[in-house]
């Protein structure tokens, strides 16, 4: 069986924030090619993984682009100044590790005159932060990075006790890890559904790679991977049920979708069937590939199943292993099943 | 016609979103000779096109808007005042300016917006600015006759036609975006009858400026496999400061890097520009664009984007200044892409 501490370290060295996923996108297209009839890319660069069967189209996608950053000036000491790219919180970013799309590795710190103990959360922006690589001049940063250059985080996966795995970038890259164990687990199944598999591009700006995969593929029915927070870290200001390592959940809503109650109830089928442990979820904030599929063309029934991640857009994001794999039970198990709507 | 002659009657012309119908006319008139058919649609977009006369040929769409920033009536006060909402528009710039109403029938009704003179106001308020909704346009006319040629949903546009300045300099009230529009004229000129290998789909497209419908119309009918969005970006001017993301005034065309501008159509069109020692510049665009491409990006199953942007001064504001340095090297790296361009990126 494919192991997800290294499937993770794989997808994690190649991944890159949305708009620049072809790196990932290819490493991707190798591993998953023995899983299914057909793997090819299309003009967003989605990944689509097509495993043909007799029944209902169902599209799975989760999603590779990554949260990140882009340079865009260099100032005179060689420090290199960013813009987000998806939801960062900037507070969360100080002293954080960094790595530009060639490999140049930075750190990101923050400016002196901003005063952390005293500076609301919020007071903190974007425009405060720099990357700092070690240059002396811009001479000498501007032969190593250009403007437009992305970076990502460059924080360590690693599994720590209890088998909870630490890594950037759990969102989602440690569900497109599910789909392909999913697929693992389907590769020698006689297929009840006609199914593809979408690695899915430009989520974290707009879900914009399902929306245009999702026309393409015309699905009669969708389930998305994603990540969802969890309720069970020390004083959180929204309290939610859901916690690491009691399961993957099914989505009944988030803030991009409410799922069909015939999706819910699909899914919460599957796993009692087959006794995997899940969770209900309601998401108050955040949306997901779901609601792409739910509104292409005339409408699509869809669902989610998620990976409960602690500490979710920061550095190290922390899920249970068992949830990841559980997520991928859940899948595979669930598309195995006739679908009567 | 010369080039700036034309250029100066596209960006005179009236054409508020949602209302192009006259610019489009133009707009067409000047597309014509260099393209194998030129049409208007019902959303008022242009559309002509020029094939490379070669089977399988992938289409390539190059998109720049025709509408511009403006305002509507809202009310028609009893004394023959107009009250009215801005489209794009930062309403703090707009004491004493000069208007022009497009009624729907007739000639355009030139108002300007009231101001109290320094002499009336009460102390303190030169320092505060007037809200929108405070603001009256007067057109001089009686409430009788005001509602006899204006009602209200009627639009408004900047009054003033375009003026050149020192050096190739020119400002107008709409060079966003249809000085783009004559870049892409400028790269057919120069393209003339050179044999090229993709078929080619110019879009003077409309209502960018309230959400990119007219561009997204028209990528789902003509169904592009590439597509270039051509609209202004920030030029530097006084005030700016190194990293407020401008780009040089003259400094030539702006390749956009991102999400909606394609990695690998964003490097073909460095290296055309390098091997072609036409300037260029690089902007960081991380997310959403700003421009049509936006919009055109996720139509049905998804179009290769890029985002080109032509260097402007005080955008949305009645004196846009361009330099026409800027428009020829924009059209000359169009035309240069163009000529390259096998289908393939």
């Amino acid at each position: 069986m494919l192991n997800v501490l290294e499937l993770q370290k794989k997808l994690v060295a190649a991944a890159l924030p949305s708009g620049f996923e072809h790196k990932v996108a290819d490493v991707i297209s190798e591993i998953v090619k023995p899983y299914v009839d057909e793997v090819y890319v299309d003009a967003l660069g989605n990944v689509i993984a097509h495993k043909k069967g007799p029944g209902k189209k169902i599209m799975m996608p989760a999603h590779m682009d990554t949260i990140g950053f882009m340079a865009t000036y260099i100032d005179d000491k060689g420090f290199i100044r960013v813009t987000n790219i998806g939801g960062i919180s900037a507070v969360n970013m100080v002293a954080t590790p960094v790595r530009f799309e060639n490999g140049v590795k930075g750190i990101m710190q923050i400016e002196g005159k901003a005063d952390l103990a005293s500076a609301a959360r919020n007071a903190v922006a974007m425009s405060n932060m720099f990357i700092d690589i070690g240059a002396k001049s811009k001479e000498e940063a501007e032969k190593l990075v250009d403007i437009g250059m992305v970076a990502v985080f460059d924080t360590e996966t690693k599994v720590i006790f209890n088998d909870h795995l630490v890594s950037p970038y759990c969102d989602d890259l440690i569900c497109c890890v599910s789909l392909i164990l999913a697929m693992e687990q389907l590769k020698d199944v006689e297929p009840v559904n006609d199914l593809y598999y979408v690695f899915s591009t430009q989520e974290e700006v707009g879900l914009r790679g399902a929306i245009t995969s999702a026309y393409h593929i015309d699905p009669d029915f969708g389930i998305a991977l994603d990540v969802c927070p969890v309720g069970d870290t020390p004083a959180i200001s929204v309290p939610m049920v859901v916690a690491l390592g009691k399961g993957p959940t099914v989505k009944i809503k988030d803030a991009s979708v409410i799922c069909h109650p015939k999706a819910v109830e699909f899914l919460r089928k599957a796993a009692k069937a087959n006794d995997i442990p899940y969770q209900n979820e309601l998401l108050l904030a955040g949306g997901t590939d779901t609601a792409a599929i739910q509104k292409t063309r005339g409408g699509v029934i869809a669902g989610c199943i998620s990976v409960p991640t602690r500490y979710i857009h920061s550095p190290q994001e922390m899920v249970a292993i068992s949830d990841v794999e559980n997520a991928a039970k859940l899948l595979a198990a669930a598309v195995c099943q006739e679908i009567d709507f | 016609m010369t080039f700036q002659e034309k250029l100066k009657k596209l960006v005179n012309a009236y054409g508020v979103s949602g209302d192009e119908f006259r610019v489009a006319e133009i707009a067409a008139e000047i597309l014509k000779p260099y393209v194998d058919k030129v049409e208007i649609d019902k959303l008022g977009n242009v559309v002509g096109y020029k094939s490379c006369g070669k089977p399988n040929a992938k289409k390539l769409m190059l998109d720049a808007h025709l509408d511009q920033i403006g305002f509507l009536v809202t009310d028609i006060t009893k004394e023959g005042f107009l009250r009215f909402m801005a489209m794009g528009v930062d309403p703090r710039m707009l004491l004493g300016s000069e208007l022009n109403v497009i009624p729907k029938n007739g000639e355009p009704i030139y108002g300007v917006v009231c101001s109290t003179p320094p002499h009336l106001q009460k102390p303190g308020d030169n320092k505060k600015s007037v809200p929108i909704d405070q603001m009256l346009l007067d057109v001089g006319m009686p409430y009788e006759m005001v509602i006899e040629k204006i009602e209200v949903g009627d639009y408004i546009a900047f009054a003033n036609d375009a003026l050149d300045l020192l050096g190739d300099c020119i400002s107008s009230k709409s060079m966003d975006d249809r000085a783009c529009f004559m870049t892409i004229i400028h790269a057919l000129e120069l393209l003339g009858d050179t044999e090229i290998d993709c078929d080619l789909i110019i879009v003077g497209s409309t209502k960018e400026e309230v959400g990119g419908h007219g561009a997204m119309a028209r990528a789902y009918i003509d169904k592009p496999d590439y597509a270039i969005a051509i609209d202004v970006g920030h030029a530097k001017t006084a005030d700016s400061t190194p990293m407020d993301r401008t780009q040089d005034f003259g400094g030539g065309p702006i390749i956009g890097f991102g999400a909606n501008s394609i990695p690998k159509f964003a490097r073909r069109a460095v290296e055309v520009a390098r091997a072609k020692e036409i300037p260029y510049q690089i902007e960081a665009i991380p997310a959403a664009s700003g421009t049509n491409a936006w919009a055109i990006q996720i139509v049905e199953d998804g179009v290769s984007t890029l985002v080109i942007s032509l260097p402007l001064r005080y955008m949305h504001s009645p004196v846009e200044m361009l330099t026409l340095s800027d428009v020829y090297n924009v059209g000359k790296l169009l035309c240069e892409f163009i000529k390259s361009f096998d289908g393939q990126l």
